[in-house]
């Protein structure tokens, strides 16, 4: 067995060779010539919650948390996911166990991982690439909150931890969101978020916020296309077809539909280098569709940098709107964009 | 049994919002003696077009939700249905001198239009559409409000289904339709077993589900028809 740790990009990367039709960011490996998605065979996942208190939340209120956070993802009517705790242990996470550990971890040594608030990592069998393990941290150098209704100058642990049990299902990172710069060229430089639409944004809110505890159509969409319900894609549908600029396929390109009747967002992006993409789990309806290139400061959130991410273009619109059918596809499109 | 017959068609005419003529003179209009020039069998058989009104579907917005809890939008979209025109049939049987019964069909084809703007990167406001067809099928109810030599007045109410298509066919949605509204028929005089003449009507349709880009599942728009009748 080899133990992988998801850095995610490093994650986002090993996917690529993946259908396209399934452009929705989920993590996986590479096992041998071959990359396999990162899903869990049996459920309900069962983990275990540490036995340490931090500063600010108590182990008990750290498995409440959790608890609540796993719950909703469960609670996604169009996906099949399930949980069990299973008690709590004094094992850290990130120690090669076996075991799924989640706890508070101090990272004083490690100062790549200072603005990190939580990480998830995965042990996986070398031969079949099976899920074995896997371990959540929350980094103890932050302060956090477990209060129902958050706290000033804390984070949410629920709702950080509802982001990191999206990464322990397979998902990787959204990019519905917009964020800016904060303190350029410091030792604080970092992005702060000016709105977001997906618990699976790469950027939390501030302190104080809970908005994340709830999957936004954006996350439910993935999670459902990783664990599909019955029925999932008999009452969904999907957009699929391409990005070009001056003919060519656009690599890394975010598109997003927008469902005007419920003003819900679902993304994916461009796989490929035929600029190919496509988005299941789709609302049947009428719908637009937007592109965007990634930030050019968060490109490393998505993909590494052996990606040749196309950022040098312009928004543009698909220039019909588009007909999503109940377990159907709206047929090809192509977004032709523009160089800026 | 005739009575109970002509309380329904009372009710139905005060539904309607409509008050007979004879209700305000107090003795029925000499125009209520005769019937409504039809056919011989009391059939009208109608081909006529149709101008469907536009629909708002009102704005939407993409937004973002900000750490402060208000909203970020990353682009504003206002839809309607455009004007759309069609065709529709109609088939009615004279039930009463006044009253009679109809069953129709009509077929229109418009356009969902939705113009964006507003773009968080300053994206040029652009319009995108897309063709909708819409077929339905409804009974209504007629009533002939006066008739003046060969040409009569009437009020129609109905109620029925509609299935709309987007573009060719992906989409199909299901719903109900129900429409009210008045118009004008004038049927060339003859003795033959066959006569003809026109139609022409104005409708208020309400729609209940089906194709929407909005959040309001009830919508109306005005209808206009006009075409040819054949009565037998």
């Amino acid at each position: 067995m080899k133990r992988v740790l998801i850095g995610l990009a490093v994650a986002v990367a090993l996917f690529l060779s993946a259908p396209a039709l399934h452009a929705y960011l989920k993590l996986g490996a590479r096992i041998g010539d071959r990359v396999v998605t990162l899903r869990w065979s049996q459920q309900p996942i069962r983990y275990f919650v540490t036995n340490r208190d931090d500063d600010f939340v108590s182990a008990d209120q750290l498995r409440q948390a959790v608890g609540r956070a796993f719950g909703s993802w469960n609670a996604v009517s169009s996906a099949n996911t399930s949980s069990q705790f299973a008690g709590f242990t004094s094992a850290l996470p990130f120690s090669e166990d076996g075991a799924f550990v989640i706890g508070f971890l101090s990272f004083e040594n490690r100062p790549d991982l200072d603005n990190t608030l939580g990480a998830t990592t995965f042990e996986q069998d070398d031969v079949t690439g099976q899920v074995i393990a896997a371990d959540i941290f929350f980094n103890d150098g932050f302060n956090w909150s477990a209060a129902s209704g958050g706290l000033p100058g804390r984070f949410d642990l629920e709702s950080v931890a509802v982001h990191e049990i999206g990464h322990l299902y397979g998902l990787g990172h959204s990019a519905l969101g917009e964020t800016e710069l904060v303190n350029a060229g410091t030792a604080n430089e970092g992005r702060r978020v000016l709105g977001k639409r997906a618990v699976m944004f790469p950027i939390a809110y501030p302190t104080g916020n809970i908005e994340d505890r709830t999957p936004e159509a954006d996350d439910i969409a993935g999670i459902s296309d990783l664990y599909p319900a019955s029925g999932f894609s008999a009452q969904s549908g999907a957009i699929s077809g391409k990005v070009t600029l001056n003919g060519s396929g656009v690599f890394g390109a975010h598109v997003v539909a927008f469902n005007s009747t419920n003003g819900a967002m679902v993304g994916a992006f461009t796989l490929n280098s035929q600029g190919d993409f496509a988005m299941i789990g789709l609302k049947p309806g009428v719908y637009v569709v937007r592109v965007e290139p990634l930030d050019d400061g968060d490109i490393d959130s998505f993909f590494d940098e052996d990606n040749p991410v196309n950022t040098n273009f312009r928004v543009a619109y698909y220039n019909k709107l588009v007909a999503v059918p109940a377990g159907g596809s709206s047929g090809s499109i192509e977004i032709k964009v523009q160089a800026k | 049994m005739r009575r109970s017959i002509a309380a329904a068609i009372a009710v139905l005419a005060c539904g309607l919002g409509v008050t007979p003529a004879w209700a305000q003179t107090g003795k029925p209009a000499q125009t209520t003696a005769r019937p409504a020039p039809r056919g011989p069998r009391g059939y009208e058989f109608t081909v006529a077009g149709a101008w469907v009104g536009p629909t708002s579907f009102g704005t939407s917005s993409a937004d973002l939700l900000t750490p402060a809890g208000s909203t970020l939008t990353l682009f504003s979209t206002t839809n309607d249905l455009r004007p759309g025109y069609g065709l529709e049939m109609h088939l009615s049987k004279r039930v009463t001198p006044r009253f009679a019964l109809e069953g129709s069909g009509t077929v229109t084809r418009a356009t969902l239009r939705s113009k964006i703007s507003l773009d968080f990167e300053d994206a040029a406001d652009v319009e995108v559409t897309e063709s909708l067809t819409r077929f339905t099928v409804t009974g209504a109810a007629l009533w002939t409000l006066a008739t003046r030599g060969q040409a009569s007045y009437f009020i129609r109410g109905g109620a029925g289904w509609l299935r709309e298509l987007v573009g060719d066919g992906a989409l199909i949605e299901d719903g109900i339709v129900g429409d009210a509204g008045a118009g004008f028929k004038y049927m060339k005089s003859g003795t033959g077993r066959r006569r003809v003449g026109f139609r022409v009507e104005g409708r208020l349709e309400m729609r209940h589900s089906g194709v929407t880009l909005g959040e309001d599942k009830l919508r109306m728009s005005p209808v206009i028809a006009g075409g040819l009748i054949i009565g037998f």
